[in-house]
């Protein structure tokens, strides 16, 4: 069979193609309380000149099945991916800020995973959906998202360490778990996303309480995204350490932060939480 | 494979490229607790690359669990061989990273295209079937088979629509593409049935210009109706008649090749699901014996 040399005009028509269909795909969809509707009057004239009549369904219909197609699948990856934020906002509103965020920062990647990427970008940027509580709340959800697939890294082992190995450790900035993730908030989001997604059929929108909390979003043994509550002693030191200080200039630092005496307190625990940490598989080992 | 196939791969399909595994079911996260409960005896399973290209965490260990019992195909949603876009590198060596660690004996992708400008829009979408489309699309089906190493097979796609500038049918398009590229063919009957609906063609018609030999793996799925007269491939019920018709008529043409029921949306249960894939089984043991 002969080799058809394809030329360059032909790749560019092509290309005009695939552009002019893909802005009518995107064609944001009428969101309403009740459904939605379709904007057919809004796709691209050029695409809809390029389809084919068919019998009974007019090119712009069959269009709007590829339209309605990629808005509903990119929302229910995001509902389901976003369970607090769609809990915070309700449903109709989250739809809406999705397709926002999607008219804005529109996919990059060949993963439906990675559709949230620049969610916590764009909610920084934007007065209708930036408040505070909304922020934090797009940050965890994103978190818990990021957890999930990151990177497995052997865990650091404490049992047994050298004399050498511990002092290393001391003196050493610590490597992180890649699926290791910390998080502060000003409401009670962790419980309330973990409520969020116990009642994922449940569209009634929720107020969490006020009130600062620590936490840990990591991956159990069984790969599982799980949290643990750290106390604000013990979140400086992790914020320390994952700004790459070692361990001894962090303790100098939350020293110098809550006075002398309150860290002598603290300088047996200091040792526990790490192994601790450790155990929970927070650190890896380094090279 | 202890708990995995009891129907050892048969001799060979499309002249020997690829081993024939049999009749396996697309493997989907509501059925993994009953599988690795119960370790079911399943042919093999054919996974969704994109889901598996992640760096590490549970759909890894999850694969790899699957992996020690059970031959897997990869098969993927995402590639957009017919796209303008360049060819993504950082894509392929995911793919082939995951090729390797799954040894898949082959590697389907669907003949359409999904991105441009970067963009993707997640859907599998359709292409003008021009002969110089065709080349497009094989010359870079040749760069990603060459670049994997094993032989990847096209998928023919259900579409919608079609464009006024097509000057050819899209069975005469996809052996052209094929051909052209010397790839295969992961022939799904119930796209074919979709297509010849939406798109008002005879499924038989499609079915006699396939070039039976490039035959390597064929999907089988259910379809919904819609009131407009359109069908919409939605993987969400058992398959209709029609398309075990179909499919009957591809094992008589191939003599039975890989088979793999897709169904991803109104889950039944695994038994349901796997019980609902073997009825290929039959078709194929009556191909078989006709032969
Ligand atoms: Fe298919």
């Amino acid at each position: 069979m002969t080799v058809l040399r394809v030329r360059p005009e032909a790749r560019a028509r092509l290309r005009r193609l695939q552009r002019s269909f893909a802005d009518s795909v995107r064609t944001p969809l009428l969101i309403l309380e009740d459904g939605h509707g379709l904007r057919e009057e809004s796709y691209d004239p050029m695409c809809v000149a390029a389809i084919a009549d068919s019998p009974g369904c007019p090119g712009t219909r069959r269009l709007g099945v590829y339209n309605q197609q990629y808005w509903f699948r990119l929302l229910t990856v995001m509902q389901q991916e976003l369970p607090l934020l769609r809990r915070l906002i309700g449903l109709t509103g989250f739809n809406r800020m999705v397709a926002a965020y999607l008219d804005l920062f529109p996919s990059r990647d060949a993963s439906l995973a990675r559709l949230s990427d620049r969610l916590v970008e764009f909610l920084n940027g934007d007065e209708r959906w930036g408040s505070q509580l909304l922020r934090q709340a797009g940050l965890l959800d994103h978190l818990y998202i990021r957890a999930f697939d990151a990177a497995d890294g052997a865990p650091l082992g404490m049992d047994g360490l050298s004399a050498e190995r511990a002092a290393r450790l001391l003196a050493e900035p610590v490597r992180f778990a890649p699926a290791w993730k910390l998080f502060r908030e000003d409401w009670r989001l962790v419980q309330a996303r973990l409520e969020a997604r116990a009642s994922s059929d449940d569209d009634a929108v929720i107020a969490p309480d006020p009130g600062i909390g620590y936490w840990a979003i990591y991956r159990d043994r069984h790969r599982g995204v799980i949290q643990e509550q750290v106390d604000a002693n013990q979140y400086r030191l992790l914020a320390l350490l994952d700004a790459g200080q070692t361990l001894t200039s962090s303790c100098a630092i939350l020293a110098g932060e809550i006075g002398a005496d309150a860290c002598r307190r603290l300088e047996g625990s200091i040792g526990e939480w790490f192994h601790r940490w450790a155990r929970l598989g927070w650190f890896t080992a380094t090279a | 494979m202890t708990g995995g196939t009891d129907a050892r791969p048969r001799a060979s399909a499309a002249g020997g490229a690829v081993p024939d595994l049999g009749v396996g079911v697309g493997l989907r996260v509501p059925h993994y607790r009953y599988i690795f409960d119960q370790w079911p005896s399943v042919d093999f399973f054919e996974i969704i690359s994109e889901n598996f290209m992640v760096d590490g965490g549970l759909p890894l260990r999850n694969l790899d669990r699957i992996l020690e019992r059970y031959r897997v195909v990869l098969h993927g949603v995402s590639l957009g061989i017919g796209s303008a876009d360049e060819l993504d590198d950082a894509y392929l060596a995911k793919l082939k990273a995951l090729a390797r660690r799954t040894r898949t004996p082959w590697f389907s992708d669907h003949l359409c295209w999904s991105q441009i400008d970067g963009t993707h829009l997640h859907d599998l979408l359709p292409l003008p079937y021009t002969a110089e489309v065709a080349e497009h699309v094989a010359e870079r089906a040749r760069i990603v088979q060459d670049l994997v190493g094993i032989p990847f097979a096209l998928e023919n796609l259900s579409s919608y629509l079609s464009f006024r500038e097509s000057t050819m049918s899209e069975w005469d398009f996809y052996r052209e593409v094929v051909e052209r590229a010397g790839c295969w063919m992961m022939l799904d009957v119930n796209n074919v049935y979709v297509s010849s609906v939406n798109h008002g063609f005879d499924p038989w018609t499609f079915l006699d210009a396939i070039p039976w030999d490039r035959v390597i793996q064929i999907h089988v799925a259910g379809h919904s109706d819609r009131p407009d007269g359109t069908v919409l491939d939605t993987h969400d019920q058992a398959v209709k008649p029609i398309v075990w018709e179909l499919y009957r008529y591809a094992c008589e043409r191939t003599g039975g090749v890989s088979t793999v029921l897709e169904w991803d949306d109104h889950f039944v249960s695994f038994p349901e699901t796997h019980a609902e894939a073997l009825k290929a089984r039959s078709y194929r043991d009556g191909a078989a014996r006709a032969t």
